[in-house]
């Protein structure tokens, strides 16, 4: 006997934000998406929806819908979090697993369950609308024979819905024609010829339809008649990389949490070996003493599967940033990306091995801070000294040739200094480093840009002749906060 | 002292960010006392900057960067006539050697034209080039300081390239905007012409806010080190004397018969074409004492050239069957007259020949010339380029300027704005003024949805501001043609149009004026081509129509036009014009004249309109402002309405010539000087005590002549129009099925949408057959003196091919089956659904309905593969159901525009019959001042200027037309409403008043349609 169940959550996005308190579920409620100035409702809640909020307007609107009405309490309005909806389809694939190993993964919040076989099939629509409430989401499930009846069930009905094999062609009928699964094409051609329900699509015949959309024609006229034999395509789960374990003492010292390390990122790396991946980067899941969790990651230049260098790099995050409290367990995560072997060149200087590469820079990264490891890359604009730090690629590197015979030293961060002036030109120089009359100077070269951001810039700088050398002065606008930004070799 | 040589406008297109008079305002802040313009590639804005430049006694220099073939620039200022004309023709040659805006000089190019020109070496790797081609006392090198790292390298590697040379030096400072303050929207034109946003433009934009307009002092100090590179600034600017006031422009001479001169040719077609007019005219010796007036002052002013080339264009019209009509003050001129150039007669019109043309004035006469738009507008264009030669006749151009929507979009562009918000934006956004506070595009901007209090809105809203009138890019003129003797592209560049063999200058026709270079209009009218048509039509139906001699004082026409019947006659079919009709009731010629002039915002505005009609109507005395004014008001009762009669009440109380007159005229009208003007008022005020017209009665006419000056309409433009107002109302009365196929066939054009046209025919008895494949033409068409066709021009997404494949099969043989129609017409599949959709192809069968034809088409339209290509399909029923009534008539409107079924209204009145709504029709029958229901599809909106904020909506159900006035307090509370919505139901209070009915609106509704209805024509 074949049975399905369809499980929706209406308004996946609104009620995935919705979902951390119960008393906000009954609110009006919509989604936003976007970036500012481009911010606009992204999803709404039926509530929302009774009072006039649509997709696509902007808060200020939305909420001037909602205001119409002197309405009493709230509009819940919230930027959508799409890792909360990943995470939500998740415990819902999770969920719905539990009822059947057989899963279809139908798109955000839409999920259909194989029940052919089940001890007690038609108990299970139940059971999983109650284990879906429990995760705080509103769900609707519908169990039917004919998976599309189901699914369109999940549309029209809430709750739990059964149509019985004699009810399907009734239950078809009446449903709007845009239940069926049509393209933009085909949907305004049935507009124009002023179908409005599923039923009226099935009393055109088959034949007729097919000389005019040919396979597809064939296909949506069996669905509209309540024949559904399209392939069920049922959802793995994805391997995973992960591994945890639970120590029996509390650990506080880098050299056994090493030891215990050592066997779990041994299996993630087995693992990764036999799916042919290597690891992109390692994400270490500590449990603290306190209850808490401290998170750590190691983003690796070149894809690794090699245990040994692996632990050697996570033992120098651990030392680079130690947790400061005792552990008492771990998940390490791989995130995985297929592996290539690469043939060398053999007329070309030997590069190093990226295990080494790797352990180089992780002892970098150690002794100097992560965001301070990678290739600089210079940012378009006027703005000075300004750099952005890339991921290092040895392979992307090109020699330059310098522009310039005079080297300049930036000073990271730039000293502060007092100036006194004359005439609008430094004269007199004090800071940590330097100090004294100002022999000679150039300038002042002034720059200002990105006025249209709330923090716009403006500088003037000077080239300065201390007695110990040349030296580059700026001057911060309107703060007037002098600071020696570098010198000349 | 300092002079800054190297300045560019926003004529650089979004090259820089000051309007050319902002230079000039900020160069006299400054203390300037010379100051040269260097646009891109043109001399765009020298007029602007010359006029702004004189009128406050600035030196202004030509100068212009000017792109070069190898990526670079070249600056040059134009020092004397012979370099000014070299400057232009080296742009003309750029310009027309290559597509619109991609024109690059070349070295040879610049060898050729270097004579009388300086040029500035900024850029090292050009420098032996330059120095090769100028005389080394017109080459300099230029430095400039901008507070940039690197930029002091540079300028030592000039100053030592300078010293090598031999070359003296000059300071500049690249000015890019007047006032450090427009650097932000400097930026923002950066991101504009560069196609990207402020985010991403990176080192495209400015480092720094320094190419402003410095002053003198600054830039002196700027340059302590090289005071010779100050000193020589000033230096040049002294030795470059030219100004546009120069410009050596001559009118061409017209090629004459051996044996005559200009004059005596002049005479002789003038007086023959005189002969011809005033044949049994009582008025023929007046006639001839007026052009021979007329003759004199022309050949004083030796215009005879300019009237013999105008009327070789008319000739040219008369020759090739074009209609044309000329406009404007030409009208008033009997020579005009005679010479075929104009259709009103002057000399009965009693019109003043002063305000066309007067010695004192010294200014060239201006002659519009109506045509049909179109291609035969376009042949009288080509007639004079190949007259007058590739480089002698070109048309004007036309700035196209950054307003309101545009601004706002723009702007929103650079500034990151998703094309959603941007859109969004848009449609909110109406009109904004430069010099608004803020507040107003503020709440423009909250009412699309978003927070003006954000940073990037308020940058929105000010930028857009600051944008507003800056030019975009420059276009042709509709009309306006520059004839010179000799070569035009000696006098101003001349670049290709974006149309094909058009040539235009780089001046706009205001630019043209100002400069003295005659301009000739040729403009394209739309009610030219339905007169021109409708015409064509009745005569071959049997008729024998002329439309110069439309029978006059017709009595049927009148009786049309009093009772406001007027929707699709010329000029007097606007809700305005209809609601003064009734009150007017025209019965003469003269009449309409007046009409035509009354409903301007001129005559309303200065409240002339009102008091004329009370007048009329008998409920005011007439009055006149002193007994010498009596003949110069009598025929306006009193009240002056015409530019003339102020011209003439000027000539008449204070013994102004004519030229003088038209002076006075001016001066006021324009406000262009209070100097000038306070000069002309006392000449004025001494001229009518020299009449005896003293105290209250000499305020009085001052006070008349003052005031009116600035509202006047001209008595001749007005009559040239009442000429076209008669001859169309005159067609749609006697012939309406052809005049109602001539206007449909010549969209777009008039106040109504062709939907209200159909319906206005329909009320009329015209019955309008919808669009059938097997009948309908290209163009709508008669097909019995009651009955007309929609042509398939009117199926919306049809192209032009296919409508022609459809008419040439159908003329081969006749389509059998929809089947057949697919198979032989390879139409697209968008078409042929169109097609079936509004009902076209449903004569292609037995009882074909237009689902049946969309059933049938859905299978017609795939391939049969080659083998089954030949066959044709038997038809097979269609299982669908026929559109209903309201589907119907959303598929007309979706597909056609209009509908030739029963009005949309029809559908919803038995619901609105319940609701107490009253039809249009039964308004008159309705008492004054009592409360009434009334809807309809809104075919109007307008919200005049000189209306104070009242809004007029025109409501059409399917008995009529009904207006409804909206104050402003509930337009502003309902805003949306009234604005947006395609159907109103509106409640208020009836209001008649001498025929004419209102209803003051007091609430309205939506008024859900179940269907589409046709766009409302919309002026606010």
């Amino acid at each position: 006997m074949k049975l399905y169940a369809c499980l929706r959550i209406n308004d996946f996005a609104v009620a995935v934000v919705l979902r951390k308190s119960r008393s906000l579920q009954s609110l009006p409620a919509l989604v936003l998406s976007g970036v500012a100035p481009n911010v606009y409702v992204y999803q709404v809640n039926a509530a929302a929806r009774t009072v006039g909020i649509r997709e696509g307007m902007t808060l200020r609107q939305a909420q001037g819908r909602f205001g119409v009405g002197e309405r009493n309490g709230e509009l819940f309005a919230e930027l959508r979090n799409e890792q909360d909806e990943q995470q939500a389809q998740r415990e819902l694939l999770e969920v719905a697993q539990q009822v059947s190993p057989r899963v279809e993964d139908r798109g955000p919040g839409l999920l259909l369950l194989d029940l052919a076989g089940l001890p007690d099939p038609h108990t299970a629509g139940g059971k999983l609308a109650h284990s879906v409430e429990a995760l705080g989401l509103p769900a609707r499930v519908a169990t039917s024979e004919n998976r599309f009846a189901a699914v369109s069930a999940t549309r029209v009905e809430a709750g739990v819905t059964h149509i019985y094999p004699h009810e399907v062609k009734g239950f078809l009928e009446h449903l709007p024609i845009g239940v069926l699964p049509l393209i933009a094409e085909e949907h305004k051609t049935l507009q124009l010829w002023g179908l409005r329900t599923v039923g009226g699509f099935a009393r055109l015949s088959a034949d007729s339809l097919t000389a005019r959309f040919g396979e597809r024609g064939a296909f949506l006229a069996k669905l509209a008649s309540g024949e559904d034999d399209s392939l069920f395509e049922a959802w793995e789960a994805p391997h995973d990389f992960e591994e945890s374990v639970d120590f029996d003492w509390q650990v506080t010292d880098l050299d056994p949490l090493s030891f215990l390390l050592a066997e779990p990122l041994r299996k993630v790396c087995q693992k990764l070996r036999q799916q042919g991946s290597a690891a992109e980067n390692i994400s270490l899941s500590l449990k603290l003493a306190d209850g808490s969790r401290c998170e750590r990651s190691v983003a690796l230049s070149h894809p690794l599967t090699n245990h040994d260098v692996l632990l050697k790099l996570i033992r120098l995050e651990l030392s680079a940033h130690p947790t400061g409290k005792a552990v008492e367990g771990l998940t390490i995560t791989a995130q995985p990306v297929p592996r290539r072997e690469l043939q060398h060149d053999l007329f070309s200087l030997s590069r190093p091995s990226p295990e080494r590469l790797a352990v180089t820079l992780g002892r970098l990264k150690e002794q100097v801070g992560l965001e301070n490891v990678g290739a600089p890359a210079v940012r378009d604009t006027h703005q000075p000294r300004v750099f952005s730090v890339t991921r290092f690629n040895p392979k992307t590197l090109k020699q330059q040739t310098p522009l310039s015979a005079l080297g300049f030293r930036c000073f990271r961060p730039p000293i502060e200094a007092k100036v006194l002036e004359e005439r609008h030109q430094p004269v007199h120089v004090s800071s940590r480093i330097v100090g004294g009359r100002v022999h000679k100077c150039a300038g002042p070269w002034r720059m200002n840009g990105d006025w249209w951001w709330e923090e716009g810039w403006s500088f003037a700088e000077w080239d300065v002749e201390l007695h110990k050398g040349l030296y580059r002065l700026c001057c911060e606008l309107p703060s007037q906060t002098w600071r020696l930004v570098g010198v000349y070799d | 002292m300092y002079a800054e040589l190297h300045t560019a406008s926003a004529f650089s297109f979004l090259e820089a960010a000051s309007l050319p008079e902002d230079l000039v305002d900020r160069a006299q802040e400054l203390g300037y006392s010379a100051i040269a313009l260097c646009d891109r590639d043109g001399v765009y804005g020298a007029p602007r900057f010359y006029k702004a430049a004189k009128a406050v006694g600035l030196h202004p220099i030509v100068g212009c960067e000017i792109s070069l073939a190898n990526g670079r620039r070249l600056t040059v200022l134009v020092e004397n006539r012979r370099g000014y004309q070299n400057l232009c023709r080296l742009l003309t040659r750029m310009h027309l050697s290559s597509v619109k805006g991609k024109g690059r000089a070349l070295w040879s190019d610049i060898e050729s034209y270097a004579d009388g020109l300086v040029a500035l070496i900024d850029d090292m790797r050009d420098g032996d080039r330059i120095c090769s081609i100028f005389k080394s006392q017109n080459v300099y090198v230029e430095l400039q300081r901008h507070f940039r790292d690197g930029q002091e390298a540079e300028n030592q590697a000039r100053m030592d390239f300078a010293g090598c040379h031999h070359l003296p030096l000059i300071a500049t400072n690249g000015v890019r905007y007047a006032r450090r303050s427009s650097r932000q929207l400097f930026d923002a034109l950066t991101c504009i012409h560069h196609k990207t946003t402020l985010d991403r433009a990176g080192q495209l934009l400015e480092l720094n806010t320094e190419r402003c307009l410095k002053s003198p002092a600054e830039m002196t100090r700027l340059f302590r080190d090289v005071p010779e590179a100050i000193h020589n600034s000033m230096e040049l600017s002294q030795r470059l004397q030219f100004t546009l006031e120069d410009l050596g422009y001559r009118f061409p001479r017209y090629p004459l018969p051996p044996g005559e001169t200009a004059t005596s040719y002049l005479r002789q077609i003038t007086f023959q074409g005189a002969r011809e007019r005033y044949r049994d005219s009582a008025l023929k010796q007046r006639a001839w004492r007026q052009i021979e007036h007329e003759l004199q002052v022309i050949e004083k002013l030796q215009l005879e050239g300019y009237f013999l080339i105008v009327w070789d264009i008319a000739q040219f019209a008369k020759r090739s069957s074009i209609l044309c009509q000329g406009r404007g003050s030409a009208a008033n001129s009997a020579v005009c007259y005679a010479l075929g150039i104009t259709a009103v007669d002057p000399v009965q019109m009693e019109l003043l020949f002063e305000r066309f043309l007067s010695e004192e004035r010294g200014e060239w006469p201006d002659i519009d010339m109506d045509f049909p738009s179109g291609a035969k507008r376009e042949s009288a264009i080509q007639y004079v380029y190949d007259r007058y030669g590739k480089h002698g006749a070109a048309m004007t151009a036309t700035v196209v300027s950054y307003r309101d929507k545009s601004a706002v979009r723009e702007i929103a562009k650079t500034l990151s704005f998703s094309e959603e918000s941007i859109e969004r934006l848009a449609k909110c956004i109406h009109y904004m003024d430069a010099t608004d506070d803020g507040e107003h595009t503020a709440e423009q901007i909250r009412m699309a949805g978003f927070d003006p209090t954000q940073s990037r809105f308020r940058h929105l809203a000010r930028l857009s501001r600051e944008i507003q009138n800056l030019p975009r890019h420059l276009s042709q003129h509709p009309g306006g043609l520059v004839i010179c003797q000799g070569e035009l592209d000696s006098v101003v560049p001349l670049e290709n149009a974006r149309m094909p063999d058009r040539r235009i200058v780089q001046w706009d026709k205001e630019d043209c004026a100002d400069l003295g270079i005659v301009k000739v209009d040729l403009l394209g009218l739309g009610m030219l081509n339905a007169l021109e048509e409708c015409t064509a039509i009745v005569n071959s139906r049997g008729a024998n129509f002329d439309l110069a001699h439309v029978p006059p004082n017709d009595e049927k026409t009148y009786k049309m036009i009093q009772a406001a019947d007027t929707i699709g006659a010329f000029q007097i079919e606007s809700r305005a014009q209809m609601a003064t009709l009734p009150r007017m009731r025209p019965r003469c010629f003269y009449d309409l004249v007046v009409q035509v002039a009354i409903i301007r915002p001129g005559p309303i505005a200065g409240d002339l309109a009102h008091p004329f009609l009370r007048r009329r109507m008998g409920r005011e005395p007439v009055t006149y402002p002193h007994p010498s004014l009596i003949p110069v008001l009598k025929r306006t009762l009193g009240v002056p309405l015409f530019q003339e009669q102020l011209l003439r009440m000027a000539m008449a109380a204070a013994n102004f010539t004519g030229g003088e007159a038209e002076e006075l005229r001016r001066a006021i009208g324009f406000k262009r000087s209070t100097e000038r003007m306070k000069l002309i008022e006392v000449k004025l005020r001494k001229g009518l005590r020299a009449n005896g017209i003293r105290g209250e009665e000499e305020e009085r006419i001052v006070k008349a002549i003052t005031a009116f000056a600035l509202f006047g309409f001209p008595e001749s433009h007005s009559a040239s129009f009442a000429l076209l107002a008669y001859s169309s109302s005159y067609l749609k009365a006697h012939y309406p099925a052809a005049f109602y196929v001539s206007l449909l066939n010549a969209q777009p054009m008039g106040f109504y949408s062709p939907a209200t046209l159909v319906k206005d025919a329909q009320r009329h008895g015209i019955r309008v057959r919808p669009i059938d494949v097997a009948v309908s033409n290209h163009r709508c068409r008669v097909e019995t003196d009651d009955r007309i066709r929609i042509g398939l021009n009117y199926v919306s997404g049809l192209t032009a091919t296919s409508v022609k494949k459809i008419v040439e099969q159908r003329a081969r043989q006749e389509f059998r089956s929809i089947d057949d129609f697919t198979r032989r017409t390879q139409l697209r599949k968008q078409e042929l659904e169109t097609l079936a959709k509004v009902g076209a192809l449903n004569s292609l069968g037995e009882q074909v309905h237009r689902r049946d034809a969309l059933w049938q088409i859905e299978k017609a339209w795939r391939s049969r593969g080659p083998l089954l290509e030949s066959l044709e399909e038997i038809p097979e029923p269609s299982p669908l159901s026929a559109m209903t009534p309201t589907e119907r008539l959303d598929a007309d409107y979706r597909g056609v525009g209009l509908t030739t079924g029963p009005h949309p209204m029809h559908y919803q009145r038995n619901r609105l019959r319940q609701m107490g709504v009253t039809v249009a029709a039964q308004l008159p029958t309705l008492q004054n001042g009592r409360p009434v229901k009334i809807a309809g599809m809104v075919i109007t909106r307008q919200r005049p200027m000189t209306a104070k904020g009242f809004v007029f909506l025109s409501l059409e159900d399917e008995t009529g037309v009904s207006n409804v006035v909206v104050r402003p307090p509930m337009f502003q509370q309902y805003r949306s409403l009234w604005v947006s919505e395609p159907a109103l139901l509106v409640n208020g209070i009836i209001q008649k008043q001498d025929g004419v009915i209102h209803i003051r609106a007091d609430d309205a509704q939506s008024l859900e349609m179940n269907s589409s209805t046709p766009a409302s024509h919309d002026f606010y």
